[in-house]
Order: structure tokens, then sequence, then C-alpha cells
């Protein structure tokens, strides 16, 4: 519930302007998109929150940091980092929605994984990370994430996807050879860079057919279609 | 034509820290498999934990009793180069079982090539004994489980060590033959060419060491002249690949030269083997250098498969064609040898 009235905050906040939150818009720099927040599937057919991040959620950040096993806080940011910086947790929660954005993934009001892409400053690339807490990793959070990320970079003027990967995160890397997106991938010192543009294929589109859930509050989402 | 995949994908507990052998490695290999774009034409055959009965057609209960109480102890090193960790004898199961499920789901299909991401691999392992990194030898689990069913099993060794454990195991086993070539001198030292199987299987081994800076023109000569009319009057009925692309130039392990080009010319002669579609399967055994590695196994399966490949040419002019031909010669002197002794009852 507080996060609907927060949500309904943000849109009286931009009173007037509230119709460019709908779905349809066009997205605006610094605007929250409320239009993102939507329940998703996972393969385990839990139904999670997905939203894009807000500055609030600094202390859920820093719990679900807390609680991340070693291994996979060292795959993500490729150190062993077991608390994150007052600085870091602004910066990772404090975006513009345009160029740079993330989504959190809730059970509940724990946060469970998040997502992000960072635009590469003066092109249409972005490189984007996922962190998947323990215990719900191999249930398709980083899919969705992917596929959400995609979805709204693409509306945002982003075209290719970037990624960096320890050559032993299996996990990481099927995430994104079995996204449906035409993946190219190179190897040095045991990471795997990979590129891929983010235009939606036939085989991307199957590959998250069913998935998504539409919120609630946006009606007709029974058996939607992403 | 579909491809037939399968591996000991949970991999990560098998690991040890700055040991070459390394999870890594099935990354690259199943970054080769992506690189070839195969859609529908991929199967994935299920996980499948090799039983203790398959694994006995191969190896020694007792040394099945203390691999597995050594790893749950915690593991520790085997030896020199091989080490095993807590989750080593269920991913070493595993690897071995993938073998199994991907030459069962090729025989439900009938057709079709199997692949099997093994790690750790397989062909060093003798059935009371691991040693050089390998625990289970995968590749026999399967040729014997094909044997239990009357095939003829041949396998072809392009590793560039010799392997000595699928050698042993076989070695007086009629309707294996083995195949090896690798280079000598290296490690575990085995694989002369007068090395031609026991009484009961007199010619059914052949090994063709090549010395260092060989080049892939050297080894697939030593596969067409040396071992092909074995090959032919041996008829098997199903082929298996113990793969090691360790044998490839850029490899840190080893001296040859091949590259991705010479596997899969290799695969695709050695495919023919096969008397038709689905008995063919690659096992992954060495390789440690992770672009080699991934070029090598998707040149290596697109030549099989007659998919779309870039893979790097051929090579050609190294040194062994002498020493091809000296193997050819002394395994001839060694069948001469032993079928007039086994003639007179004293070769064992």
């Amino acid at each position: 519930m507080l996060i609907e009235e927060k949500v309904n905050e943000t849109m009286s906040d931009s009173n007037g302007n509230a119709s460019a939150q709908g779905p349809g818009a066009p997205p605006a720099t610094g605007v929250y998109p409320a239009d993102l927040e939507c329940e998703v599937l996972t393969g385990t057919g839990a139904t999670l929150r997905m939203r894009p991040i807000r500055s609030e959620d600094a202390e859920l950040l820093v719990h679900f940091h807390l609680n991340l096993s070693s291994g996979s806080i060292y795959r993500r940011y490729f150190s062993f980092h077991p608390e994150l910086s007052e600085k870091e947790v602004e910066h990772l929660t404090t975006v513009d929605y345009m160029d740079r954005l993330a989504f959190i993934v809730e059970d509940d009001d724990a946060l469970v994984a998040v997502g992000r892409y960072d635009r590469i400053p003066g092109t249409t690339e972005a490189e984007v990370a996922f962190l998947v807490a323990d215990e719900y990793q191999h249930h398709g959070l980083g899919q969705l994430l992917l596929k959400h990320l995609a979805e709204a970079a693409r509306a945002r003027g982003i075209t290719t996807f970037t990624a960096e990967t320890q050559a032993d995160n299996r996990g990481m890397l099927g995430v994104f050879h079995e996204s449906g997106f035409p993946v190219t991938s190179s190897i040095e010192d045991e990471v795997v860079s990979l590129s891929f543009p983010i235009e939606p294929t036939e085989k991307s589109k199957a590959r998250y057919a069913g998935r998504r859930k539409r919120k609630p509050t946006s009606g007709n989402h029974h058996g939607s279609r992403a | 034509m579909k491809l037939v995949l399968n591996g000991s994908f949970e991999d990560s507990g098998h690991e040890e820290l700055g040991h070459p052998e390394r999870p890594e490695r099935t990354s690259a290999a199943l970054l080769g498999v992506d690189d070839l774009h195969l859609g529908d034409d991929l199967v994935r055959a299920p996980m499948y934990a090799a039983t203790r009965a398959e694994l006995m057609r191969v190896h020694a209960g007792t040394y099945l009793d203390e691999l597995g109480a050594f790893c749950y102890a915690g593991g520790g090193d085997i030896d020199e180069d091989t080490y095993a960790t807590y989750d080593s004898w269920s991913v070493a199961q595993h690897a071995a079982g993938a073998g199994l499920a991907v030459v069962q789901e090729l025989q439900r299909l009938g057709d079709g090539v199997g692949f099997v991401v093994t790690r750790p691999p397989g062909h060093h392992a003798l059935a009371d004994r691991g040693m050089g990194f390998c625990l289970l030898n995968n590749i026999a689990i399967s040729a014997a489980a094909l044997v239990a069913q009357g095939e003829r099993v041949l396998i072809v060794d392009w590793d560039v060590h010799h392997g000595n454990g699928t050698q042993a195991i076989f070695w007086n086993q009629p309707d294996v033959m083995y195949v090896s070539t690798h280079q000598s001198p290296l490690f575990p030292g085995s694989g002369a060419a007068y090395e031609i199987g026991g009484m009961n299987a007199l010619g059914s081994t052949i090994n063709i060491p090549v010395p260092p800076g060989a080049t892939g023109d050297v080894v697939r000569r030593a596969i067409d002249d040396v071992a092909t009319p074995s090959i032919a009057a041996f008829e098997p009925t199903w082929v298996l690949v113990s793969a090691g692309f360790d044998s490839h130039r850029d490899d840190p392990m080893a001296d040859l030269a091949l590259t991705s080009g010479d596997f899969a010319a290799m695969a695709r002669t050695i495919a023919r083997f096969a008397p038709r579609a689905g008995r063919f399967a690659m096992f992954l055994e060495g390789g440690y250098e992770l672009n080699a590695l991934r070029t090598s196994v998707a040149a290596s399966l697109a030549a099989v498969l007659e998919s779309p490949y870039s893979a790097e040419a051929e090579s050609f002019g190294g040194p062994g064609a002498q020493q091809v031909q000296s193997a050819r010669e002394e395994r001839l002197v060694a069948l001469r040898i032993a079928e007039e002794a086994a003639t007179q009852g004293d070769y064992s």
C-alpha cells in the first residue's frame, strides 16, 4: 500500500502531466516512469513486483546488498565489496530514468533483484548489469530484468546493450544467450564481453511471451502478452 | 542436423584456485555452441547422474567408494595435478551421466550429433584411480554402455595427451577400438606406437605419437594413413571422440600447432566412420585457452553438422611426417610379434 501511495504522490507531484506517465507517453528525463511498474511471474510461479528504482529505495538496496553471498557480489562487481558506501548507494538509487535506469524486483517488502542500464555518454549504447538475491537465482529474474530494461531503453533511444561478465558466470551468460537477442561476445582475461542490438526479434518475443503480468491498476492483465 | 548437447553444467563447485581445469572452460565451450546459432536444431539432453552400476562397467567399486568419501570429507589433492572438492563427486557423476544421456537421446532421435561438455575431463582416469585432472572416465563409461548393448565402438582421441585411462580400460576389449594422436614426449608418457592392445584385442589400440610443433597435416595424415585401414576393418557401429582442444596452437599446456580448421577437418573425417547419423558424439577432454577452446568447439561441431562457421585455416608444414611413418612401421612389427607370440601362447 505504501508503494501505491508513493506512486500516487509522484503522479500528483507532476500534476497536470499525469497523462505523461501513462502507457504510451514519451519518457522524460528525471520523471519517475510509473508506467514501467508491473508484476512479473517468475519461473517458479511466484508473482513479484517490478518497478523503477527511486532514491527512497536506498535502505532497501543497502539491506539487499548486505544479504548477498560474497560470490554474488564478486560476480557483479568483480571484487569483494561487502558494503556499499553512502555515495555508491546514492549513485545507484538516483537515476534520471533516461540515460540511467534501474529496475528493482520486490517480494513483499524485500528487494530481491536489481537490474540497470547506464548509457555510455554520447552513444546509443548502454551497459547492463544485474544482481539477484542468492535464493532467487535461477528463477528467471535475470531474463525478466533484461527484457524490461531493453523495452525501456528502446523507448529512450538506446539501440545496443553491452555487458561484461566473468567467464565462469554461467547463469549470467545464459541470460544473455537465451534472451533471443543476437548476442556477440569475446573472451579476454577470463572476462566475457557481450554486445547486442535490443531491437526485438521473433526469438526474443517468443522467449518472453506470457511472462509478464501488468500491474493490477492498469486492468485487463489476465493473459496479457509482452 | 540436430546437435544433442549435454554436460556437467552445474560444475562451479569443481574448482581449485589457479588450476587450469576450471569452470570457465565449460562457458567457453558453450559459447562455441552458441556461435553456431542452431536455434531449434539444438537439443538439450536431460541432466543425468550416472548410477553406480553404470560407473562400474568401467571403474572398480572400491575406487568409487574412496573417491566419493574423499570428496565428501572435503576433497583435496589426489596427486600433484588432480584435485577434488566436496562437489566433485556430484559434478563427475553428472559428467559421466551427461554422456549416457546424449547417447540415449541420439538413439531415440536416430539422428543428430552429440556433444558432451564434460568437466572434469575423463580420458586419463583409470579403472581404480583418478589422474591428470580426470576422476571418472566419461567416454569409457558411455562406450561401455554401448558395448553392453552389443555395439562396436570406435574412440578417437585427439587430445594433446595420450588417453592412458581409456586405453587401459579397453586394452583387452575387442569391441572397442581406441585411436590416439598425441604429442610425445608429454604427460602421461604412455601411448607408444607399439602399444596395440591385449591378447583378446590385438590391433584394437592404435597410438600415433607426434613431436612438438606438429601441424594439422601431420595429425590428419596419422589418422588417414595409420588408423583408417584398421578402423575400416573394425567396422564400428558407434563413433566417439575424446575431443581435447589442448592440441590447438594457442594452448598453454603443450606444443602442437593445430588450428580450429584442423579440428573441423578431423571431425568431418572421423564422423564418416559412423555407419549412419545419430551414432557420433564428441566428449570434451582438455583445452585450456578459452578462445581456442571456443573456436575449436564451434569449428568441429559446424563441420559435422554442416553448419556455416568460419574456422581458422588448416595448418601445414610442421615436423612429424617421419614419426608418423615410423609409428606405422613400429605398429606393424609389434602386431606381427604379438601375433606370433599369441600363437605360441606366451603373449599377455
